[in-house]
């Protein structure tokens, strides 16, 4: 006999513990089982960074809500999160990007109440001393900082278990069935069930959709980072490169974490990642370049983390097109950690009401479940038989 | 910066290194020997090309200088080359070194790793005070720094490299205050059956006799039976307390020298992916290897103590059977051939496993010197993270060491949880009573050493390098 439940959420990383949270908190039974350990894939490894990406026009109303969401953290998981609003500042380093610029804040602007300035080098100083000679301006976006994702996770974790959610770890569901209005998912002769399923399973969150026949787009990528050995005060905000790949911050302890999302490689055979030194290197470089005095200062550790990229880099939120009942959100591409607790309460409004708010329709998935002619040149693999 | 090509490469310049670098040139390899030192000999034999006096190892030091001369010919010899990563790229593992401030790099065919052992560390009330070290630390910087402690020195633990610094440290004329031993007494009872056995067949615990009479002789006080060791002072060690029966002594000191035991260096294994298994015997985690040195990663072999603690003596001869097994599967020697070359060395190392056995079950550390006592206790040194600390996590069901180390903090510091990580396996395991496999080891993430950015940017190509394509599939 399955465990009964209200909701079955597939995915514990911080959407999946945010949405099984909220809906624990609205009075569900909820299970949510998670093939690894809560967090331990790129919601408990990433870099932290919270701020808008602002390339993608339809996610910066739910980005202006979710940044407001971090300042109040302590009001939801009685923990901040190790938040700390030290701003966003991304670097101009050629003059030909300067239309791009004015493009870039114009569109924040236009879909979002969210802060931003531009800054000229003289300015640039004040707010990021010790810039490279190269750097001719910045966005600076001083509502924008950083949280500790290990720090988050944990916070999750006890909150889940304050608010009765069953949590499952090292249950990957091999066989989810549907029968008079319930799913069952299956791991390893272990069955739940409940009339609500929520699909968050990050990069694999293609995979669980293939369970029900349903397809989406998702690549896992393994991201990598770097961190340092504690170092002087070198850096005060989170630091962005315009036109270029390169993120980096100086977190409370002085080490600094590097990162931008430069690609390893995923061992699809044990989901154990590679890093690529080639690749590392020229982010490294890129760091240094922006910032000459980071050149003395000792990394200590690089690791990647797996993540869902989606054909337009932004994630799939809301009702399955093929099935009653069940919810997807999944394929944040690298942006998800930040949206992660705000997402998950509202999706939970969502399942609850059977509605799905304005924020989070731009998300639906019949946005593309095929590769358009803009869409980033990509391979596809047919599913499994 | 360009990549030489080796059909082997061998890391680290012990005696396991070495006689592999001269048995892997007689099998016709072209090999490279990188090691982090100035010179070759490792950590038993530091110095040992440029030392003159003959110091109380004499026969064997010897020996060793002769094992480093041949080395050199044999093979092309990277000293002062830390390796901090490497990976496997086709047919060849790519081996990034540091040499000073600069990243080189290498490229070799198979890989024979025998990075030897490291010390265990023991965490007790103060031992992260200044004045408090191994006794391995001593004595690296006896034989390489030429550092000359300021004495009184108390010297506290296990072992036999215990007594050889306590002689040592009494040939530079620094006063050995006393020695505390923590053998548990009933070791020695375990112990016995196996002490004839190792009587005939190795050298350490004859050579251990004689240390332990020259320390009688020279009235060093040795306390048994020793427990709750503490380091008093404050900014750096003043005495160290403890007790010894029921009594508690205090002794002024301002040089304290642990020394529990070694374990095998698992670092560059761990960074390859070799399969790992948990030895009680040790107790700790060691390769899994074939009676070759072969481990679960095709292409990486694995010598020395590096392989599981065996000692200096076996140290040669597992690394020429190594070598010999790198060789026969290049296709530089026939099968039997190689067979033939190591004979000797198997019934060597067959002889020395049995004083092995002794020494194992003598010198087994106990519970309370593998695992902190006090809450109050460091066990990360980097992170400030304390025993009592994990003892809290272990309480929430947080026992998977690195689900701990990402929550706490523990072992991302400078040391990468080299020096912690043993420390923390035996608390946890001690909270919880989970197995040595239920609890884990740090996963090894690279760089091996602190590399500066600087290093990384010089290696870095100019342009941005292509992108990885993206695949989506469902086929997970």
């Amino acid at each position: 006999m399955p465990r009964g439940f209200d909701a079955i959420v597939i995915g514990a990383g911080v959407h999946g513990a945010s949405v099984a949270l909220s809906l624990s908190r609205k009075g569900l039974q909820v299970a949510l089982i998670e093939r690894d350990r809560l967090g331990s894939h790129a919601s408990g490894v990433n870099a932290g960074s919270i701020h808008h990406i602002p390339r993608i026009h339809f996610e910066l109303p739910l980005a202006e809500v979710a940044l407001r969401s971090w300042e109040q953290m302590n009001e939801w998981l009685d923990d901040d999160c190790g938040f700390r609003r030290v701003g966003y500042l991304r670097v101009v380093t050629r003059e030909h990007e300067l239309p791009d610029v004015r493009r870039s804040m114009a569109r924040v602007q236009r879909y979002s109440n969210i802060p931003e300035q531009l800054l000229d080098r003289r300015e640039l100083d004040s707010v990021q001393p010790g810039l490279s000679e190269d750097a001719i301006g910045g966005i600076w976006a001083p509502s924008c900082g950083y949280a500790v994702p290990a720090h988050t996770m944990n916070a999750l974790r006890r909150n889940l278990q304050a608010a009765g959610t069953c949590l499952f770890e090292g249950a990957r569901v091999d066989t989810i069935e549907k029968a008079a209005g319930h799913w069952t998912c299956v791991s390893n002769g272990e069955r739940w069930s409940a009339p609500i399923l929520v699909n968050c399973a990050g990069a694999w969150g293609a995979a669980v959709a293939g369970l029900v026949g349903e397809r989406m787009l998702i690549s896992p990528v393994a991201l990598m980072m770097t961190v340092t050995g504690r170092a002087d005060r070198l850096l005060d905000t989170v630091l962005g490169l315009h036109g270029q790949r390169l993120s980096m911050k100086q977190p409370e302890n002085g080490t600094l974490l590097i990162g931008g999302g430069y690609q390893g490689a995923v061992v699809s055979k044990d989901w154990t990642t590679r890093l690529d030194p080639q690749r590392l290197a020229y982010n490294l470089a890129l760091a240094k370049e922006t910032l000459p005095s980071l050149g003395s200062v000792a990394v200590v550790r690089s690791w990647a983390g797996i993540e869902g990229m989606t054909p337009d880099h932004a994630p799939y939120i809301g009702p399955s097109l093929t099935h009653d009942g069940l919810w997807h959100c999944a394929g944040f591409s690298t942006h998800g950690f930040y949206l992660g607790p705000v997402t998950g309460q509202l999706l939970a409004d969502a399942i609850v009401s059977d509605t799905v708010p304005d924020l989070l329709r731009p998300f639906a998935l019949d946005r593309i479940t095929t590769l358009g002619p803009q869409s980033p040149k990509a391979d596809i693999a047919s599913p499994a038989a | 910066m360009s990549t030489d090509r080796f059909d082997l490469a061998i890391i680290g310049g012990g005696p396991a290194g070495l006689a592999a670098a001269s048995m892997a040139f007689a099998c016709g390899l072209n090999s490279v020997l990188i090691d982090e030192n100035p010179g070759l000999g490792g950590r038993v034999f530091h110095g040992i090309e440029t030392e003159r006096d003959v110091s109380i190892l004499g026969t064997d030091r010897i020996a060793a200088t002769t094992l480093a001369r041949d080395a050199r010919e044999a093979a092309t010899v990277l000293s002062g080359h830390s390796v901090v990563d490497i990976v496997r790229d086709h047919e060849h593992f790519q081996i990034k070194t540091l040499h000073g401030n600069e990243l080189r790099s290498a490229s070799a065919r198979r890989l024979l790793i025998a990075t030897g052992a490291r010390e265990r560390s023991m965490a007790f009330p103060g031992w992260t005070l200044p004045g408090v070290m191994t006794a391995g630390g001593v004595q690296t910087l006896l034989k390489g720094a030429r550092l000359v402690p300021a004495g009184p020195v108390v010297l506290a633990g296990s072992g036999p490299l215990l007594l050889l610094v306590a002689v040592q440290l009494l040939r530079h004329d620094v006063p050995v205050a006393a020695i505390l031993d923590t053998t548990p007494i009933a070791n020695i009872r375990r112990a016995m059956p196996r002490l004839a056995g190792a009587l005939w067949s190795g050298s350490v615990l004859r050579r251990g006799v004689g240390l332990l009479a020259s320390l009688l002789w020279q009235r060093v006080p040795i306390y048994r039976g020793v427990n709750t060791i503490a380091a008093q002072g404050d900014g750096s060690i003043r005495a160290v307390t403890f007790k010894a029966g029921k009594r508690t002594h205090r002794l002024d000191c301002a040089l304290l020298a642990t020394h529990v035991g070694i374990l095998p260096d698992i670092q560059l294994a761990g960074l390859v992916d070799c399969q790992l298994r948990w030895d009680a015997s040790i107790p700790g985690w060691t390769p899994v290897t074939d009676r070759n040195g072969k481990t679960s990663q095709d292409g990486v072999f694995i010598a020395g103590d590096a392989a599981g603690i065996g000692g200096a003596e076996a140290a040669p001869h597992r690394g020429r059977i190594a070598a010999t097994a790198a060789a026969v599967e290049l296709g530089a020697i026939a099968p039997d051939e190689g067979d033939r070359l190591v004979t000797l060395d198997r019934k060597k190392l067959r002889r020395l496993n049995r004083e092995r056995a002794f020494l194992d079950t003598l010198f087994f550390p106990s519970p309370d010197v593998r695992v902190p006592q006090d809450d109050a206790v460091l066990v990360c040194r980097c992170e400030a993270v304390s025993a009592g600390c994990l003892r809290a996590l272990a309480a929430a069901d947080v026992a998977e060491i690195n689900h701990v180390k990402s929550i706490s903090r523990c072992g991302m510091g400078a040391c990468q949880g080299r020096v912690c990580g043993p420390l923390a396996e035996e608390t946890l395991k001690d909270a919880t009573g989970r197995s040595a496999e239920a609890v884990g080891t740090f996963r090894v993430r690279p760089p091996l050493k602190p590399v500066p950015i600087g290093a990384y940017a010089a290696f870095a190509s100019d342009d941005p390098p292509a992108e990885a394509r993206f695949l989506y599939t469902a086929d997970w």
